[in-house]
């Protein structure tokens, strides 16, 4: 069937459906890191992405490689979703800003890695996760954040300072409440 | 990093499987977008055709960027200067410190998130920002100045002086766009996270004592950042 405006055309809606029921948990795994944890945000970063696929699926078919383009989407989508915010609050502050709400549970160090993540800026989140949950080397990690290998490793030796840190305490919390446990 | 690893997996693993509405959703989120593209393009370009015809008949009044939101809005402001600032001497805040302040204006609120700054017998209460100086870091989801501005030496450090967009005030009418509506400065800390200084519009600071009292706020372990 011949593509239409480059997008999915009736018989080829069903593969873009086979396409999604296959990579969608995948997606939404590596959206949520890189929505630092936030199961609405990644759902909201997974929907841009399909939509961006659905609307370029000639495209996305001929890409060499499709996963190199899924995790750029997902970047771009975490990105723009962060411009999004922006522009609803681009005016003046006329109230002080908002405080943090309360995480969600999960093990103690899964929280703290999941905090930490937080605090990362967009950029710095997205090469940590790409570098150290996809394994992606710098090269590839360059190309899905659109910026040179120089900012990628800088990028990256920061973000996984913080987070290093951040499991240090946690540690040594965790020793410090076993050993006051164990004399009380 | 094997530690790391696992608590990537135990985040990931939050999200719950893929269920068959969730796939048509999808698809038809698909249909809606290419449905917006197309009416966009043929609207778009409907309008080019007769900005094209417009253009070709006109002769230009105005220069690029006579705008609010074109490249004047970061020229430095022209206001009056009217306050002085003065040596900070009452208690330090918590999460920021203080060298100087106006004179005659005070520390309204202090928290870890944000430091308020409020002349004297200010009315409006510590929720309110208007006609005050707001101090705080930008928030998690935000990563650095939102549009260009005039780029200033903030002590030793880089920073951005961004014009504010005219309040949206509801019952009143918006502030003329060429005016002072207040200014903010944007200052990389070393750790990557933007302190940001926000002046309320028509304080009677000029640029130099905005970037002078910016230098002398100071970003301590204390202060976090906000949300949203």
């Amino acid at each position: 069937m011949r593509l239409h405006r480059g997008s999915v055309r009736s018989g080829q809606e069903d593969d873009f459906r086979e396409f999604v029921a296959d990579r969608r948990l995948n997606l939404l795994r590596t959206a949520a890191l890189l929505a630092a944890g936030d199961t609405h945000l990644a759902e909201d970063l997974v929907q841009a992405t399909l939509i961006k696929v659905y609307a370029n699926w000639a495209t996305f078919q001929k890409a060499g490689n499709p996963d190199a383009y899924l995790r750029k989407a997902l970047v771009n989508a975490l990105i723009d979703e962060r411009r999004r915010i922006w522009r609803r609050r681009e005016q003046p502050v006329a109230e002080l800003p908002d405080q943090e709400a309360a995480t969600p549970s999960g093990s103690a160090g899964g929280d703290a890695v999941r905090q930490a993540l937080r605090e990362l800026p967009p950029r710095m989140r997205a090469a940590v996760v790409l570098r150290y949950f996809h394994d992606l080397d710098v090269a590839e990690t360059a190309h899905a954040l659109g910026c040179s290998e120089g900012n990628v490793k800088s990028q990256t030796a920061r973000g996984l300072d913080r987070l290093r840190a951040v499991l240090h305490e946690q540690q040594q919390h965790a020793m410090s409440s076993r050993t006051q446990g164990a004399t009380s | 990093m094997t530690d790391l690893r696992e608590y990537f997996d135990e985040i990931a693993d939050s999200v719950t499987s893929t269920a068959t509405t969730d796939v048509e959703a999808d698809v038809v989120r698909g249909r809606r977008a290419v449905r917006r593209r197309r009416v966009v393009q043929t609207v778009a370009g409907s309008i080019f055709g007769v900005a094209a015809i417009v253009a070709a008949f006109t002769i230009p009044s105005a220069g690029v960027g006579s705008g609010p939101f074109g490249p004047t809005a970061a020229a430095p402001p022209a206001v009056a200067r009217s306050l002085d600032l003065v040596a900070y001497q009452g208690p330090q805040p918590k999460g920021f410190t203080l060298d100087t302040v106006p004179a005659g204006w005070f520390v309204q609120s202090d928290a870890r998130y944000s430091l308020l700054l409020a002349p004297q017998g200010s009315g409006a209460g510590p929720d309110s920002a208007a006609g005050k100086i707001v101090i705080y870091l930008e928030s998690r989801d935000q990563n650095g100045p939102p549009r260009a501005g005039a780029e200033v030496e903030v002590g030793d450090r880089d920073g951005v002086l961004v014009k504010s967009l005219p309040a949206m005030i509801p019952g009143q009418s918006p502030p003329p766009a060429d005016g002072d509506t207040g200014w903010t400065i944007w200052v990389e800390q070393p750790h990557g996270v933007h302190l940001i200084v926000q002046f309320g519009e028509g304080l009677g600071l000029d640029r130099e004592q905005m970037v002078a009292l910016t230098a002398g706020v100071h970003v301590h372990e204390e202060a976090l950042q906000g949300i949203g």
